[in-house]
């Protein structure tokens, strides 16, 4: 995590925020206890919540609900679809969060396969398929979440990082990654779709890849 | 790393392979820890690309509902912790003594098996160990024909070890061709944006030229136009060659005329000069209807001679006016000019005097011919008197 990220978690805004009005005893010390995991890191958070701690899931929640909305919503392109899928994201999260794996990747790519997992069933189970779409993604600058200020700034800086990235890209090889990842494409039905050679499909994927590695790694980006 | 699971990994991990395909990178993956860590890298790089979109808060009522279904789990959790488990159940009943009989039963059934178990075990250990005696003798036999089959190993063996390196040699160039390739592509890729760039200024030159065509037709239209002027301008050309060719006829009929008006105002001279008398001649038999009068003073050497009634010749011949003296014979004194109307003109100037001739006389002669005049050639005569 960035110096920005850690800074933002420390400070008063982030206290004041967790320091809502507590109506009994037992708020108050989950308020206090909230605290406490909210300097924890994804990976011990999904310890805890694979110890079944429902604190620890709301933790997780609000750190990374808004980005999972925002997959599910472009995804989906439908605001209710897309708040269903994201409360059964999180669901599973806290029904299998002992098969996580963290040599496998961090907890929140882990969500983010499992939001996009389930819009694909979505469109299956409805027999839909939306058309694709590249429109500019905004800024993020003005995306201020009401349940977590800290977390919400710290998922607009990795927004805007990744947005970066993703518009230094040659458009016709961001167009390969966005068909593949975001409308679940397989490299033949990308071929298909755009109308040129698989090997040009290849090389588009294996050449984006590599830019945003570049790219983020040069911009200090963390999960 | 194989080229073809290369290709799949970034697509393995952004979840757009086909299970064939899936299964494919899933088996090399299993045998080959730097595709592990190719695919480890790229995992990263595609769970960032949910971040890339837009962030969106969801409605406080997806957290109330997931947190309720939370709670309700957690409930049953606490449920189902709280019922004596299955174990302590049993061995509640082994303590209680009540399922002895059943357990030396079942001790029993055990001991009978494990029995069982062990014969056959020996059994198999006898087998083996005769197989196991039976390999040691070929063994034994085998050095003497081994060698060769050893030298000949050996020589495989180096060529295994030239072929592996050969083709180690050829992944590299093969590595070497795909770095060439992808810069290729994309050079490929800035050849096409070129191309295209072409492609537009080619439009506009098409454009330029689909103007340029309107231009020529207007062009084109502009010389119908020139030349229906030009061939009106011939049109009035020929009629000013008509109209000089009139001209000139008008001035040659003005000249005729202005020369007839001299002549007659030569004769008018003649005419009204004192002295001068007028002396007949008069056709002959061949042209009864002719007369004239030579007007003349007879001592002077020139005179007017008017004829009427003379017929128009035909081409090459003219009327021939003779002046006859009684020593020097015929003398030629100029061809007369005949009008339309008959009427021949002739100022005679014979540089001696009218009076000293004897008579005069009018022949038809050809224009080509030295005239050698007779007395029956003539077509008028007349007598001059002094």
């Amino acid at each position: 995590m960035t110096n920005a990220a850690t800074f933002l978690r420390y400070t008063k805004l982030n206290e004041e925020n967790l320091a809502m009005p507590a109506a009994d005893s037992s708020r108050a010390q989950n308020v206090t206890w909230a605290k406490g995991l909210n300097q924890l890191d994804d990976i011990q958070i999904m310890a805890k919540i694979a110890d079944g701690d429902a604190s620890s899931l709301e933790v997780l929640y609000d750190r990374h609900s808004s980005a999972v909305m925002g997959l599910c919503l472009k995804m989906l392109n439908d605001r209710a679809a897309a708040e269903e899928i994201v409360q059964e994201a999180f669901w599973r999260v806290w029904r299998n969060a002992d098969s996580f794996r963290k040599q496998r990747g961090s907890p929140v790519s882990w969500l983010f396969g499992i939001a996009r997992n389930l819009c694909i069933d979505y469109w299956r189970r409805h027999k839909i398929r939306p058309q694709p779409t590249f429109a500019d993604e905004g800024d993020g600058t003005e995306i201020v979440s009401s349940h977590n200020v800290d977390e919400s700034v710290w998922t607009s800086i990795k927004h805007n990082q990744v947005r970066q990235a993703m518009a230094d890209l040659p458009q016709a090889q961001r167009r390969v990654i966005e068909l593949a990842y975001f409308w679940g494409m397989t490299r033949q039905e990308i071929a298909e779709t755009i109308d040129v050679p698989l090997g040009t499909v290849h090389t588009r994927a294996r050449l984006a890849m590599q830019k945003l590695r570049e790219f983020l790694a040069g911009q200090g980006f963390e999960e | 790393m194989d080229e073809n699971i290369k290709d799949l990994l970034p697509f393995y991990a952004l979840g757009g392979l086909s299970e064939a395909d899936k299964e494919q990178v899933d088996q090399y993956l299993r045998l080959h820890s730097e595709a592990r860590q190719q695919l480890e890298a790229d995992t990263t790089i595609v769970s960032a690309l949910a971040y890339g979109v837009r962030p969106t808060p969801p409605s406080l009522r997806v957290k109330n509902g997931l947190m309720k279904r939370v709670e309700a789990d957690v409930a049953e959790r606490n449920r189902i912790m709280a019922q004596p488990a299955m174990l302590t159940r049993f061995l509640g009943y082994f303590r209680s003594g009540s399922m002895m009989p059943a357990l030396a039963g079942l001790s029993l059934l055990v001991a009978i098996l494990a029995g069982m178990w062990t014969f056959f075990l020996n059994t198999e250990v006898s087998r083996l160990q005769e197989q196991l005696a039976a390999v040691d003798k070929i063994t034994a036999a085998l050095p003497v024909d081994v060698t060769p089959i050893q030298l000949e190993l050996g020589i495989l063996r180096r060529e295994n070890d030239a072929l592996q390196q050969e083709a180690s040699d050829q992944q590299e160039k093969l590595l070497a061709l795909s770095t060439e390739i992808l810069a290729l592509q994309e050079e490929n890729g800035l050849l096409k944006s070129d191309l295209s760039t072409q492609n537009d200024t080619l439009a506009a030159i098409r454009d330029d030229l689909s103007q340029s065509a309107i231009e020529v037709t207007n062009l084109v239209d502009i010389e119908d136009q020139l030349l229906a002027q030009s061939e009106s301008i011939s049109a009035q050309d020929q009629t000013i060659v008509a109209l000089q060719q009139e001209l000139a006829q008008l001035r040659q009929t003005n000249a005729t005329l202005l020369k007839e008006v001299s002549a007659q105002r030569e004769i008018m001279v003649y005419v009204t000069s004192p002295n001068v008398q007028p002396m007949l001649i008069v056709g002959t038999t061949a042209l009864p209807t002719a007369k004239g009068q030579l007007i003349a003073n007879p001592n002077d050497a020139t005179g007017a001679l008017i004829i009427s009634g003379l017929p128009p010749l035909a081409p090459g011949l003219v009327y021939q006016f003779w002046l006859v003296h009684h020593t020097q014979g015929y003398i030629q004194a100029g061809i007369v000019d005949v009008d339309e109307e008959g009427v021949g003109t002739l100022i005679v100037n014979p540089n001696t005097q009218i009076g000293d001739f004897d008579a005069m006389g009018i022949s038809i002669e050809a224009v080509d011919k030295t005239p050698e005049p007779t007395r029956e050639s003539m077509i008028m005569l007349g007598a001059l008197s002094s």
